[in-house]
């Protein structure tokens, strides 16, 4: 997750980042299993009726899906035991696995059977995330919608703290929390579902709220010139000022149509 | 490592860059294993005697230190079996294991018993680096030498593309090899050498060829300004400018006397 939770994920005297978030035994910040991102949900094009999500954690999304939504079947996939405890009582179905280990088919799941497939600030946590991608799409209706968030490293807080401290800092939560592994620029996101099998069909940036005031008095002007201490990013686009205040993407894709020579395409 | 263009997975016509460097199938080719730093030796100051390589390859590296300090004794630790094969044609001992799985009782390194520890271009590849770092540390002399290689996050190509291009692009060499998990700035790197309980001695800067050009004409000035279509910096001290520069850090390390927290 990539919310303000900084200031209320602490770390003991003493204690640093990656000894608070990292190695085994370390438990999530239960202020996840509470934390969703609703814009997922707003993002949605189409009333769903079958979901997959990508760790689902506590099962809160699912819940909040469902007020809008009554009678969806939601599948969770969640790696943490706690988490996934929780999220049973909330959802049709939790899978306790990490994503390339579960057996789709054992689980009753069939191929083409999910129209919704969700994964909210997982994906910068994972590997390989292109395969990850790739894997659920043979779940998926020809006209699926997946609602996918990631956090976004053309943000001004990362430029401002690497050029002028010069430090890529990990955090115990946020842009650098230590548990992301993957960074992504919009333009990188456009092009992972390119090449994974999905066509974007719309973005929502979760403004970043640092810079809130920025981006509104700036925007709509042709072109803007951003300065943070030292950083001087000239000549700007609105979309260009936007990506740099933005802490967040909400991605809605499709699948692609299948090519006719793809087994799946019968 | 951080692979050079030559050393980079061949990657088929239409093949992304993900499907030609991660997964199973993923293959290195043969050059990959020849290539090493000499930078790695060339920073260390007492001529090493028991080494431990981490993510020794194909051993390269430790066949040109023990060349350099014959009579060495060098340990590897690789995860690659088919890399592992050919390491163990050159060096004493090699772990075939992911180093978080080692028990190196079991393998026979005692605590205490490594005066040298290598790790060039091996750090940015792991999930938790700094765990690494204190899980080596009880196997170490107390002066014992660490030189460790990481690619530089604060290199000016990647803001340079970033920033005019809009995009943080994996490859399959280079910075953004894809295959990096971890970035750092030099803080970060003197950051983590603290919080994992060592003294950090030197560090060496290993000059983009992209941008020697640029590092050599402004070295000598007292205040630099670059310029890279839109992006811009004003007023970097020399030490910055060369941080810019600077593909790679190598790194030399001693263990700290105060024994680092436990993890």
């Amino acid at each position: 997750m990539t919310g303000d939770t900084a200031q209320t994920s602490e770390l003991a005297p003493g204690q640093t980042v990656w000894e608070h978030c990292l190695g085994t035994g370390v438990a999530p910040n239960p202020l996840y299993y509470n934390s969703f991102n609703a814009t997922l949900r707003e993002v949605l094009a189409r009333a769903p009726r079958r979901i997959l999500e990508l760790g689902c954690s506590a099962g809160k999304l699912g819940e909040f899906i469902r007020e809008k939504y009554p009678g969806t079947f939601h599948v969770g996939i969640e790696m943490n035991a706690e988490a996934a405890a929780l999220a049973r009582t909330r959802l049709s179905q939790v899978i306790e696995a990490r994503l390339e280990d579960i057996d789709f088919a054992a689980e009753g799941i069939a191929p083409g059977s999910i129209d919704t497939f969700i994964a909210g600030d997982v994906l910068e946590h994972l590997y390989d995330p292109w395969r990850a991608l790739v894997r659920v799409r043979p779940l998926l209706s020809d006209d699926a919608q997946i609602a996918v968030s990631v956090p976004n490293v053309r943000n001004l807080m990362i430029v401002g703290q690497l050029h002028n401290e010069g430090n890529w800092r990990y955090t115990p939560a946020g842009l650098l929390d230590v548990t992301h592994i993957r960074f992504f620029a919009l333009r990188d996101v456009f092009q992972m579902m390119d090449e994974t099998g999905y066509r974007v069909a719309d973005v929502k940036s979760n403004i970043d709220a640092r810079y809130a005031e920025l981006y509104s008095a700036n925007r709509g002007k042709p072109n803007v010139t951003v300065q943070v201490g030292r950083v001087k990013l000239e000549n700007l686009s609105e979309a260009d000022l936007l990506e740099y205040c933005t802490l967040q993407f909400i991605v809605l894709a499709h699948p692609k149509a299948r090519a006719a020579n793809d087994p799946q395409a019968a | 490592m951080t692979r050079s263009a030559e050393s980079a997975p061949v990657r088929r016509a239409g093949q992304f860059v993900w499907e030609a460097c991660l997964g199973k199938d993923a293959t290195l080719p043969d050059e990959h294993y020849h290539g090493f730093n000499p930078m790695l030796l060339d920073i260390l100051r007492r001529p090493p005697r028991h080494a431990l390589e981490l993510g020794c390859a194909a051993g390269s590296l430790a066949a040109a230190m023990k060349e350099r300090f014959p009579g060495v004794r060098v340990t590897g630790i690789e995860t690659d079996p088919q890399a592992a094969a050919v390491a163990r044609t050159r060096l004493d001992k090699v772990i075939e294991a992911r180093v978080e799985d080692v028990d190196f009782a079991a393998e026979g390194v005692e605590p205490g018993s490594i005066d040298t520890f290598l790790a060039g271009d091996v750090l940015e590849h792991l999930h938790d680096p700094w765990r690494t770092l204190v899980g080596i540390r009880p196997l170490l002399a107390g002066d014992a030498q660490l030189a460790v290689s990481l690619p530089n996050v604060r290199n000016l190509g990647i803001h340079a593309r970033l920033h005019n291009e809009g995009s943080w692009r994996y490859d399959t060499h280079g910075l953004l090899d894809i295959t990096h998990i971890r970035f750092f700035a030099l803080r970060d790197a003197m950051r983590m050498f603290e919080e994992t309980g060592y003294a950090c001695l030197d560090v060496k800067c290993n000059l983009d060829p992209e941008f020697a050009r640029l590092y050599e004409e402004n070295a000598a000035k007292p205040s630099v300004s670059l310029s890279v279509g839109r992006f811009k910096l004003d007023n970097l001290s020399a030490p910055e400018l060369q941080e810019y520069c600077t593909r790679q850090f190598i790194f030399l390390a001693t263990p700290a006397p105060r024994p680092p927290r436990p993890a």
